[in-house]
């Protein structure tokens, strides 16, 4: 390293060409990408448009009359109403059952007493097809805000339990060892060592966790008392509005999408070296 | 062979150590003095208990009979005196090098002005001077063990423990890091416990080599190293009394792990 700084570089515009040709080819290869993303969505909303102007407009409606409708629905209908409705359910559902799914996974993954007492019960439910529990769920608590946000809330909890408990688990035994060497009390053992290690595991979870709750969130919207974006996309389909329908379910994927990618800038930022060099 | 320096002060006691794990004797009834400011090496094949020893020493964990005094107090509980330095670097992945060095001295709730200025200190004394925000991801083998003897050194301690360091790093940088070693402890001789099964290594650095033997885990035999300092990993090699130190010792390895030379 020394060495490298004191002398004078004999290969220095060499190096240079090489650093540039690099990036000219890495330039190149994201230009093509975008440009195959680009043809492709080409592609596929060309097949949607011709193949809607051709069909039933109950079997499916061309991209440009989706559009149309969606607008409609949210300036006119009752979208935009529906959407902050059903959102912030989800959120409220997201925020309760992370929360609840963090607290479980971390006593579990490190009270092996609380494990052997709990541990199967989670597994049990998380087995069982949640949809299954919901005339349960609706005979306890009826068919309100406190049904849907725990239908909710159980759809976020389970993934995020079993990765958290995963985070836990897989604390390095050796990392704590030297935490110890170095005479760490429980607490800073919380805090430098087994906090960070599972940090990544939650993220994890959450993103499992956001995928799950926007099932739950249609699921309880339809399956309790109509409402919300659920309660839209219900009646359209009963009244063979596919167009309508379309609309409902393109703005969904593209809620999807937005919380998947906040998700990541999550992770990004709380865990950065996570992205740093080989993952470890 | 001979029983060293009677007439120096230990730093660091173990008496009649034994441990078991299950129904194998790991270690069984060893007794070591370890100097003040000496660089002793415990010397022995794989198997042999000594990396259980140091973490004995350390008091990581707990030897089943036998007591570890350091500084005359008996040792339950990791030291504040001692600083480990581990086998597998140890590191944190997400803390910084600088965080890293920091995390002992965070521990042990030094002042934040002091932590920053003993972390410039160590980074720049093992030669990771701008390298202080780099995450141990993206660092080789050999600078990970750079950080971790920074950050045992950062702490001051009064005694080092090192568990096989250099065992996980190429030949290469084990040499130039062997080399590194030797001149900084000759600046600062603190007293080190170095846990080796290279007789090379041992040789190089060491004042006093203890060569245990196996199943179980005992200690055979104690040797001397005639090698005045400053020593460099090349003077050592070309010392006369090399070759000789390094047959006696490995005659007496295998003898002490019950195979025919």
């Amino acid at each position: 390293m020394a060495v490298r700084e004191r002398l004078p570089d004999p290969r220095a515009a060499l190096r240079e060409r090489v650093k540039q040709r690099r990036r000219t080819a890495e330039r190149r290869s994201r230009n093509r990408y975008l440009l195959i993303r680009l043809l492709s969505f080409v592609v596929v909303l060309g097949a949607w448009q011709i193949y809607g102007s051709s069909t039933l407009e109950i079997i499916f409606t061309p991209f440009t009359t989706v559009i149309a409708h969606l607008f409609e629905l949210l300036f006119v209908g009752k979208l935009a109403g529906a959407i902050a409705y059903s959102v912030s359910m989800f959120l409220g559902g997201l925020v309760i059952g992370s929360a609840v799914g963090i607290t479980l996974g971390v006593a579990m993954g490190r009270f092996a007493t609380f494990e052997a007492a709990v541990g199967m019960y989670v597994y049990a439910i998380y087995s069982t097809p949640l949809v299954a529990l919901i005339p349960l769920i609706s005979l306890w608590f009826g068919f309100g805000i406190t049904a849907q946000l725990i239908i909710i809330s159980m759809f976020v909890m389970f993934p995020v339990t079993i990765a958290v408990y995963n985070g836990v688990r897989s604390v390095e035994p050796g990392l704590v060892e030297v935490a110890r060497s170095f005479r760490a009390s429980e607490g800073a053992m919380w805090r430098h060592v087994i906090i960070p290690s599972v940090v990544p595991y939650i993220v994890t979870g959450l993103s499992q966790g956001v995928a799950m709750g926007l099932v739950g969130m249609f699921i309880s919207e339809i399956y309790t008392a109509l409402s919300g974006m659920g309660q839209i996309l219900a009646f359209s389909a009963n009244a063979y509005k596919t167009a309508d329908m379309l609309a409902v379910l393109l703005t969904v994927m593209i809620l999807g999408v937005s919380f998947r990618t906040v998700i990541e800038m999550l992770r990004k930022r709380l865990a950065p070296w996570f992205d740093e060099g080989s993952g470890k | 062979m001979s029983v060293a320096g009677g007439a120096r002060q230990a730093k660091a006691e173990a008496a009649h150590i034994s441990k078991w794990y299950g129904d194998l004797e790991v270690l069984h009834d060893v007794s070591l003095e370890v100097h003040q400011r000496e660089f002793l090496c415990l010397l022995g094949p794989s198997g042999c208990g000594k990396t259980t020893l140091l973490r004995i020493l350390d008091g990581l964990i707990r030897a089943d009979e036998g007591t570890i005094t350091l500084d005359g107090e008996v040792v339950t509980s990791p030291p504040a005196k001692a600083a480990m330095v581990f086998q597998q670097f140890g590191l944190f992945p997400w803390k910084t090098v600088s965080q890293n060095v920091a995390f002992p001295m965070t521990l042990a709730r030094v002042a934040r002005a002091s932590i920053e200025e003993k972390v410039r200190w160590a980074v720049d004394l093992v030669g990771l001077k701008g390298f202080e925000d780099a995450f141990p991801a993206n660092l080789s083998g050999g600078m990970r063990q750079r950080v971790g003897i920074a950050r045992a050194l950062a702490l001051g301690p009064d005694l080092l423990l090192m568990d096989e360091p250099f065992a996980s790093v190429d030949a290469y940088t084990r040499e130039l890091l062997q080399g590194e070693l030797l001149s900084i402890w000759e600046r600062f001789r603190q007293t080190v416990v170095f846990v080796t099964h290279s007789i090379d290594e041992a040789i190089t650095l060491a004042d006093r080599i203890v060569v245990m033997k196996t199943k179980p885990g005992e200690v055979y035999h104690t040797f001397d190293v005639p090698i005045e300092r400053p020593r460099t990993v090349t003077t050592v090699r070309q010392h006369p009394e090399y070759e000789p130190l390094r047959e006696t010792i490995w005659d007496d390895m295998l003898a002490g792990s019950g195979r025919k030379a």
